[in-house]
């Protein structure tokens, strides 16, 4: 393909954004028929030049290596009389060519590897909404319960986006909900997606089956069953009961799960409490999985603060509990929380014994901390500070400060603090992070943050081009309330996300970013 | 559907293209003005909402937002006083969280110690964001009038943007 066509991919995109920049925000409504067309949408342009260091997959070594790319995604809505629809492009194109990298050890995204450029359609669906349910076929998100058997979710935070592509049909009265659906899914196979840039798909059928009944007020029980992947015969089911609004102050969920992989079985339990007094509440949380496969199709609760110590292993085989409680002060704004958790694992021991000379025989956090809201009708705050003794051992501590010094503009300040046990291998930890960040906002039409990262990276880091002091500027621009244009350039340090019970390590970036944002 | 050979790319995009074209020259014949979407979802008591009982007859402002969310934390008091000063006037707002389900009951925690006052339902799997923000942004609001219909749509919270919801909301009252 020459380089004419592959910059005339963008002509569709770019004429729809200049077009729609030229209107009014707001979305159309076209006559058809007796009825109306509605018709929205989002459009998003993208600009990255960046250095990017990963690690070699299978060694020590790290690969560093520039990239461009430049990326779109366009999605569309129609909406006409019980129909629903919607379209997702992306068009991703990579210069260097990916597969340079790929040549020096790096598996890359499958689509990178061949080719310079990807347009793909992401997602597509076609809704029929009638009184009480509707019929789906396309993509879509799902979950049953508190996800033990079901939880097919997007999470931009780790790059997880996945959808099942399929039909499915639901039921929803006042008192009875239900879903029946059907489809394949894209399994990844490695889950250090952004580490490793690794990103090769298996596609397996699934099938299920989820209803809930309100036996009484608050009172609501349900359950579901799942069937997947043919080849290995894996079936799951799961048994909920809620009891919602108990004398006014309590309410209590419990889900139990079974899982089912070729010859082996897993075992989940959840419960959780929530009792509510004046200006008090506590959540209590249990959980006891037993050999618990989990990702991509389900995504079990952690019961964690920072959901980090689950994600390590293919199967879960863990024990343990949290409390949280809350006091919000009355007529202050204040909301002062404490938030620990206590867990037993026995892969823990193994793990620990390579890297820590002293193994722990369990897992445990608290943290505590102060949100101030509306102080002086001015001020936000947050303040908290916590240890956790998991898969690293860590003292962590955060603290933002923003004032609203007129009506439209305010000023803001950051600091964040992360110290971890030095273990014998150099290359996983670091020992100690602080990063500072001062911003300004004039609403609705600007913000911008500074952000100084320091950090203490080991000798053999610095050989690779770690440095002591990272900046970034990250600038906000909103023009119009429907139209936004980003630019954040410099240094930001890599490293681990965690995000409702999946981690994934970023890789450090060095370059710009520039994102133009618009909805119609 | 991934367009791997030459063939199958170039007429991807053609049909975007064509798309793009037809939909833009509807647009220019089109009226604008908001669609109105309806959803039904529980509440964290389980309770089904039903939006289009509510929509004829109030102005309705929808605030999408997660516990993980910094800017949602700063932007859910000032809609608190919102509520709080036009509630008896004619506005509702509703809160519809997109946690995952597995957090849950810390969502009612979080309702309970930010003193939510206003409607909270849960959107786990993402049903009724997609249909009015595709791409998820948080926290997102949108205004819908007393026809049902959208009026504005806010993207991102910074201090002060609730001049801008307050001068909107108090338009669609009149």
């Amino acid at each position: 393909m020459t380089d004419q066509s592959k910059r005339a991919v963008f002509i569709p995109f770019l004429a729809a954004l200049v077009f729609f920049l030229s209107h009014e925000a707001g979305c159309y409504e076209i006559p058809v028929g007796e009825d109306w067309l509605y018709f929205s949408g989002s459009e998003s342009l993208s600009f990255r030049n960046a250095q990017m260091k990963r690690k070699e997959l299978g060694g020590d070594e790290f690969i560093k290596y520039k990239y461009r790319e430049i990326k779109n995604v366009l999605d569309l809505n129609f909406s006409y009389s019980f129909l629903t629809a919607g379209l997702t492009f992306q068009t991703n194109w990579y210069v260097p060519r990916m597969n340079e990298v790929w040549e020096k050890g790096l598996i890359a995204d499958e689509q990178m590897m061949k080719g310079e450029r990807r347009f793909s359609l992401e997602k597509k669906y076609v809704r029929a909404s009638f009184d009480d349910g509707d019929l789906l076929a396309g993509d879509f998100y799902a979950n049953f319960g508190r996800g033990i058997i079901l939880n097919v979710v997007k999470d931009e935070a780790i790059d997880r986006d996945d959808t099942i592509e399929g039909v499915r049909f639901d039921i929803r009265t006042d008192r009875f909900n239900a879903v029946v659906l059907g489809g394949r899914i894209e399994l990844p196979v490695s889950r250090d997606l952004l580490y490793y840039g690794l990103r090769s798909f298996e596609r397996k059928d699934v099938v299920g089956c989820m209803a809930d009944c309100t036996l009484f007020d608050g009172f609501v029980v349900g359950s579901g069953f799942l069937h997947y992947d043919r080849e290995n015969a894996r079936r799951s089911s799961a048994f909920t009961a809620e009891w919602t609004g108990i004398f006014d102050l309590i309410d209590l969920y419990g889900e139990v799960g079974h899982l089912r992989y070729g010859g082996e079985d897993g075992q989940a339990i959840y419960a959780s409490m929530n009792l509510f007094l004046e200006d008090w509440d506590f959540l209590a949380e249990f959980i006891k999985y037993q050999d618990v496969e989990e990702f991509p199709l389900n995504n079990p609760p952690t019961a964690d603060r920072e959901d980090e110590f689950l994600s390590d292993e293919e199967k879960r085989d863990i024990c343990g509990g949290r409390f949280k409680a809350n006091y919000a002060v009355p007529g202050q704004g204040t909301i002062l929380y404490v938030d620990s958790g206590y867990f037993k694992t026995p892969y823990i021991e193994e793990f620990y014994s390579q890297v820590y000379k002293d193994t722990p025989k369990a897992l445990y956090h608290i943290y505590g901390g102060v949100e101030q809201h509306g102080l002086f009708d001015r001020i936000d705050a947050t303040a908290w500070a916590g240890f956790r003794d998991g898969f690293e051992r860590k003292f962590r501590t955060e603290s933002e400060i923003s004032w609203r010094f007129t009506g439209e503009q305010s000023v803001s300040a950051g600091y964040k603090r992360e110290e971890r046990e030095k273990t014998p291998d150099p290359e996983i930890h670091e020992d100690r992070e602080n990063d500072y960040s001062v911003g300004y906002a004039y609403s609705p039409w600007f913000s911008g943050t500074l952000t100084w990262q320091r950090q203490n990276p080991t000798e053999r880091d610095r050989a690779n081009g770690d440095r002591d002091n990272l900046y970034s500027v990250d600038l906000l621009f909103t023009p119009m309330s429907d139209f936004d244009f980003s630019i954040m350039f410099g240094g930001l340090r890599g490293g681990r996300v965690c995000s409702n019970g999946i981690c994934a390590v970023r890789p450090a970036f060095r370059g710009i970013e520039i994102k133009a944002n618009y909805r119609f | 559907m991934k367009c791997n050979t030459l063939k199958r790319r170039r007429a991807c995009i053609a049909i975007l293209a064509l798309v793009l074209i037809v939909a833009a020259g509807v647009c220019f014949a089109a009226k604008k003005d908001g669609g109105f979407v309806d959803f039904k979802l529980r509440d964290l008591k389980g309770k089904t909402f039903h939006l289009s009982e509510h929509a004829s007859e109030k102005v309705i402002f929808i605030n999408f937002f997660a516990t993980y969310c910094k800017p949602c934390k700063k932007e859910i008091p000032r809609l608190v006083e919102l509520d709080r000063e036009f509630r008896d006037k004619g506005l509702m707002i509703i809160g519809i969280s997109v946690d995952p389900a597995k957090d849950l009951s810390l969502l009612k925690s979080f309702t309970r110690s930010h003193k939510i006052t206003y409607k909270t339902l849960a959107d786990t799997n993402s049903r009724v964001i997609r249909k009015y923000n595709p791409r998820c942004d948080l926290p997102y609001s949108i205004l819908l009038g007393k026809n049902g219909k959208i009026i504005a749509r806010f993207s991102g919270y910074r201090p002060g943007d609730e001049k801008k919801y307050r001068r909107k909301i108090m338009d669609a009252l009149k």
